[in-house]
């Protein structure tokens, strides 16, 4: 399953059946992810460790320096 | 309304892989609530095209997709002879402060101009203090507008 976009969110925006299928919290930040070739949506809560974690979930960065 | 800026040292303690400390924590937290308030309003996260480049290089194909969907990359100052990061940024600053306001996020402020009121210049910490005031006034409904409550918080505070 590829990803191909992210969409920001608001749980409480949310409805509660999303929220319950997720297994969301009631407020916060909600990551949407589309992926495909199913078109299948995903919802992630971004929790304490903040969009870094969220970046890793995803894969680990590589080591690469990026000075001026 | 709201354009947030985060130069070099922001994008790179997001995504360095052995920075840690205080003042790396702080960078990547103003970066958190730049995306947290971009959810809730009409806030864009801009990523300059120079530094967007180098950042790049470190990134997989899906954290690309997460750059690309959440921030804005700006091109216009790439290509141009002499410039680097810290030159692109104060003029794509200076252009998008025509459109919107503009907060620069960085903890070098003195690299960074302010040609007009439009613009403001911020470290991490002093951000982390608004945003989460305002985060946290939002999550009482006490503003309307998250985008008047920033220009209270960092424009006319």
């Amino acid at each position: 399953m590829t990803l191909k976009n992210i969409r920001l969110a608001r749980a409480e925006t949310l409805s509660p059946e999303i929220r319950q299928q997720f297994g969301l919290p009631e407020n916060g930040l909600i990551i949407i992810e589309s992926r495909n070739p199913d078109l299948k949506e995903n919802f992630v809560s971004i929790k304490k460790g903040g969009i870094r974690d969220y970046l890793i979930s995803l894969g680990d960065f590589k080591e690469v320096p990026i000075d001026e | 309304m709201i354009t947030i800026i985060p130069t070099l040292e922001i994008i790179k303690a997001v995504t360095d892989t052995n920075i840690t400390g205080t003042g790396a924590n702080e960078r990547r937290e103003a970066f958190d609530c730049a995306v947290d308030l971009k959810s809730l309003g009409d806030v864009h996260i801009l990523i300059e095209g120079i530094l967007y480049d180098r950042l790049e290089k470190r990134l997989t194909e899906d954290h690309k997709i997460f750059f690309q969907s959440v921030c804005r990359i700006d091109n216009s100052a790439k290509g141009i002879v002499n410039y680097n990061i810290q030159k692109a940024i104060n003029w794509v600053a200076d252009s998008e402060s025509k459109a919107r306001k503009v907060i620069i996020l960085t903890n070098n402020t003195s690299f960074y101009s302010t040609p007009n009121e439009n613009i403001k210049i911020i470290t991490p910490a002093d951000f982390l203090y608004g945003a989460r005031r305002i985060l946290e006034f939002t999550k009482n409904k006490t503003f309307i507008s998250i985008e008047e409550f920033i220009l209270a918080t960092f424009f006319f505070g």
